[in-house]
């Protein structure tokens, strides 16, 4: 059920949604977008349907709240057009419950007219993290497929070096977007890239998240104060040198090799295979785990 | 998530008069829930009125095997008519929580036109066996603490779930799902020493009885449940005698001293370990 604190008028609205995942790529750009245009809450879906309750408060005796992962509706307006923006706290698990909640957040874009719905999330790829991190443009139609290649900073499935144009996305981020299409509504995702070995980190990656962001903007054709976000990207950097500097001289190495990851149609010598990338998340992810053994 | 689809089975017309619901499940902190539906029914032919429908909130990859033989969930009403009473007991759900409370209430209003809801459990605490058990009530609107209070039910809980705390427990989602019908709905915790937790605790049972009988005015009499209590207590005297460390370990208890984490989880699995074997032994 969704619960309406206000009913804003919209004009022809975007809707731009998101979840946790990888390195939480989509809902970092979301919210910290969100938050610098000072966007509006007015509607939530009720959550209970979709998750158990994480926290509960008593006072004296009395239960008097209940905490869920909230699943939140917000607005702002802009000269061009509106924009709707929906953040979940988290994900459902099962696949009639990830429909359901699809569903409802659709609703709420037809109810105000939206013609266009955005997600994003995080493409593991063999890139190095000093690199700037591209977006992986997927649209849920064929006639955008011309307006995503034409975005900054920007390639398309296709681009990408032995995907011939395929892949998945999984969980919300793609079922949204299919069951927008049913709806006869155009949806884009955009996919942050993260390196193959960062995603194995406990860790945001919020540089990925801005690229992300860098591409909304464009879109929207609108400024944003993004300093936030830049702070958190130069705080994780530092971090992810520290725990770059504690990988052995030989792993580092071979990571180094990332530097020269190419996309289809660029110069392509030294370039990064996709079993170069298996082995490299394969080393990592054993030096991590006889990190954690302690020996 | 269940639509309007029932999402149970009646078996029997409800001859209650808009009886009080209590609630227990299986697996609980001490057994508490169960000592006292066993208590019940060892008094009484409780009526089994209707069912839950199990496949809706189970998963039935196959069965799990417990004490030597196999599980299979169970989630049914009971009327326990001495005292016009509505019983319900059942397991856990794996799934739909709160389709699975709802229909828990829905059966009672519905089909017995229950007013009011009482959920019983059990709660951790660090005392001996022989202490007294106290019993800490949670309610769902503040009109209702003064109706615990002449039964010397404790209701000045305060709890915030920490971060990255446990998650609330079924007994908190069924009292939310109440609150938010308007139902009135009374949480009753019995204390269980920490290390009975995951063994029958019989005196965290009757402590909630003992505010059952007072308030629903049952005429209880209590020589059954106070045998177990006993044996338990000659048990763990038995493991007491065998066991330097848990003698010690249960003295300092009874003195108010705290255990390390390490005392405490030897002394919870000893306990556990000696009385499920003198039960199997008979």
């Amino acid at each position: 059920m969704i619960k309406f604190f206000r009913e804003p008028e919209l004009k022809d609205p975007d809707l731009i949604a998101a979840w946790p995942g990888i390195g939480n790529i989509g809902l970092v750009a979301v919210n910290s977008l969100r938050e610098s245009v000072n966007a509006e809450f007015f509607a939530e879906i009720e959550p209970w349907d979709f998750f158990y309750p994480r926290g509960i408060t008593i006072q004296d005796g009395v239960l008097t709240d209940m905490e869920f992962p909230s699943l939140r509706f917000y607005f702002k307006h802009f000269d061009e057009k509106d924009i709707i923006f929906f953040e979940g706290e988290e994900q459902p698990v099962g696949s009639s419950r990830a429909y359901s909640l699809s569903s409802l957040v659709l609703n709420v874009a037809e109810l105000y007219g939206c013609k266009r719905v955005y997600t994003a999330a995080a493409a593991v790829a063999p890139i190095h993290h000093t690199m700037r991190p591209r977006i992986w443009g997927v649209p849920n139609s064929g006639e955008l497929v011309g307006e995503v290649s034409q975005y900054p900073n920007t390639v398309l499935m296709s681009n990408i070096t032995e995907r011939g144009g395929e892949g998945n996305i999984t969980g919300l981020n793609g079922l949204l977007l299919g069951l927008a299409r049913q709806r006869g509504i155009n949806g884009i995702c955009l996919l942050g890239e993260v390196p193959v070995y960062i995603s194995q980190f406990p860790t945001l990656y919020p540089k990925s998240s801005k690229s992300v962001v860098e591409v909304l903007l464009y879109h929207l054709g609108i400024d944003a104060d993004m300093s936030r976000l830049d702070d958190m990207v130069q705080e994780v950097e530092e971090n992810i040198e520290k725990l770059y500097e504690m990988i052995p001289a030989e792993m580092r190495e071979r990571i180094e090799q990332l530097k020269h990851t190419h996309y289809m149609n660029e110069d392509s010598s030294g370039k990064i295979t996709e079993e170069d990338k298996k082995r490299i998340m394969q080393e990592i992810d054993q030096f991590f785990k006889k990190g954690k053994k302690g020996d | 998530m269940n639509g309007e689809q029932s999402l149970f089975e009646i078996y029997r017309k409800c001859e209650l008069q808009n009886p009080p619901l209590l609630v227990g499940f299986k697996n609980e902190i001490g057994g508490v829930a169960s000592g006292i539906f066993d208590f019940l029914k060892s008094r009484s032919n409780m009526e089994h009125l209707g069912d839950l429908k199990l496949q809706p909130f189970f998963n039935f990859n196959g069965v799990s095997v417990k004490d030597d033989f196999i599980q299979f969930p169970e989630c049914g009403f009971y009327s326990y008519d001495e005292g016009n009473i509505l019983f319900f007991f059942g397991d856990v759900p794996n799934r739909e929580p709160y389709d699975f409370c709802n229909a828990i209430l829905d059966f009672a209003l519905k089909h017995c036109q229950t007013e009011e809801i009482y959920i019983l459990g059990g709660f951790i605490a660090p005392i001996n066996h022989l202490s007294p058990r106290r019993v800490f009530g949670t309610v769902s609107q503040p009109e209702l603490r003064m109706f615990l209070l002449p039964y010397d039910v404790s209701v000045d809980v305060n709890y915030q779930t920490p971060s990255r705390g446990t998650v609330p427990s079924l007994n908190h989602f069924l009292l939310w799902t109440a609150k938010q019908k308007e139902i009135p709905c009374y949480s009753l915790w019995g204390e269980v020493p920490f290390y009975l937790a995951s063994v029958k605790d019989p005196a965290g049972s009757k402590s909630i009885l003992e505010v059952l009988d007072k308030k629903f005015e049952l005429g209880l009499e209590f020589e059954d449940i106070d045998r177990q209590i006993k044996e338990l207590n000659m048990g763990i005297e038995e493991l007491k005698s065998q066991n330097h460390d848990i003698n010690r370990y249960l003295q300092l208890l009874e003195q108010g001293i705290a255990l390390s984490h390490e005392e405490g989880e030897m002394l919870a699995r000893e306990v556990a370990g000696f009385l499920r074997r003198n039960r199997r032994n008979g």
